[in-house]
């Protein structure tokens, strides 16, 4: 008899997992023993992917810290600080972006976990803003001719103290490696609403906004971090 | 609905992870030319063709023909970008077997490089138009300044009484 409740329990979990609230309910009506296991705290930890692509790549330098705080059960309260060094080296000029961001916003995990653990599949909105410098070295001039056939020019301008901001969507997974260790990894869609365009110029790349393009406001991202909980209370 | 929009947004991160703006396609408004119409000395209004014209000009000490040998009421041609001078030879009734009659033209400019995009940099316009006629000789009666900046290639900019 206990065996058939059981299963029956789970398929009903498997079932009905979309409508989370319900199957929580279910959860703690059967299970009264275990309603504080949910570890309540401070998340934080650092972007291995940036450090990693700086090794790699001499065009790229950059490292971003990261903190989270559990609110509800399924609400998080989050927030990145980083900073980037990008050369962009396209066929026909170069110039190099240097800068840091923040951003900060909420994560809401749809991740129903089995008891006592804490994994995450998750989906977030933050807010970004970046402050960074742009300096292009060369450029070509485009004549598409081959009387005069366009040349590098050489022409160092700095723009200074330039300001962007954006709005972002994070798709990503949590998984508690050790306890309280955490790996993650994430997508990041960003879409820029404002920015400082430099005067006879563009910004090519925005720190935390990464690459920028010339037809849209879109910005795409990825994350794959390692966080360390400090928990403070159970729940 | 969670699950629709995380499938939307991972759908339009592929889209966009391909970029058009590595390429610098040809349609792209790239660094102007010239355009000069020829008129009759007789009858302004009037387009007057140049019989067998040849267009040269002179870069590192080699000649380049532009047009050879055609007769048209106006031609296009590119300014150097790296002198705020250009120089052209415009030689009317050049044909294999005569020579013709050579004008020199001289056009100074000022220079200001604009940014295009991510692909193509940047371009140059010319501001300030000026021209000198050395020759003598001239068959050329007199050149009008119908736009002294050049920023694209939809106006006359320069026209050629003959």
């Amino acid at each position: 008899m206990n065996k058939i409740l059981t299963s029956l329990f789970f398929i009903k979990v498997l079932l009905l997992s979309c409508y989370w609230g319900f199957a929580q309910e279910i959860e703690r009506t059967i299970n009264d023993t275990i309603t504080k296991n949910n570890k309540y705290g401070l998340r934080v930890g650092a972007d291995l992917a940036r450090p990693a692509i700086s090794l790699f790549d001499e065009n790229f330098s950059g490292f971003e810290f990261m903190v989270d705080y559990r609110l509800t059960h399924r609400f998080y309260i989050a927030a990145e600080y980083g900073f980037d060094q990008d050369n962009q080296t396209e066929s026909n000029l170069i110039a190099s972006t240097k800068g840091s961001y923040f951003k900060i916003g909420g994560d809401f995990n749809a991740y129903n976990n089995w008891v006592g653990m804490n994994n995450a599949i998750y989906v977030g909105l933050r807010y970004g803003f970046s402050t960074f410098d742009q300096n292009l070295e060369e450029y070509t001039i485009y004549t598409g001719d081959s009387t005069f056939p366009g040349t590098m020019v050489i022409d160092p301008s700095t723009y200074k103290g330039l300001t962007a901001h954006w709005a972002e969507f994070i798709f990503g997974i949590k998984t508690e490696i050790l306890t309280n260790l955490f790996l993650s990894i994430n997508l990041q869609l960003k879409n820029k609403f404002s920015e400082d365009v430099p005067e006879n110029f563009y910004n090519l790349y925005i720190p935390g906004f990464n690459k920028t393009n010339d037809y849209s406001d879109f910005g795409v991202g990825f994350g794959y971090g390692i966080s360390y909980l400090i928990p403070i209370y159970k729940k | 609905m969670l699950k629709k929009i995380v499938f939307s947004a991972l759908f339009i991160v592929f889209i966009t992870g391909c970029t058009k703006d590595d390429i610098c396609t040809e349609e792209t408004p790239k660094t102007p030319f010239l355009i000069i119409k020829f008129k009759s000395k007789v009858n302004p209004l009037l387009p007057k063709e140049v019989s067998n014209l040849t267009v040269t000009t002179i870069v590192n000490d080699e000649n380049i023909d532009l047009y050879k040998s055609e007769t048209i009421d106006s031609i296009a041609i590119p300014l150097n970008t790296q002198s705020n001078t250009t120089n052209y030879l415009l030689i009317k009734g050049n044909t294999s077997t005569t020579d013709g009659n050579t004008d020199v033209v001289t056009f100074n400019y000022q220079r200001d490089n604009i940014y295009i995009n991510r692909a193509c940099a940047f371009k140059t316009i010319y501001r300030d138009l000026l021209i000198l006629e050395i020759e003598e000789d001239n068959w050329i009666n007199e050149i009008e300044i119908n736009n002294s900046l050049i920023e694209n290639e939809q106006n006359t900019h320069v026209t050629i009484f003959h």
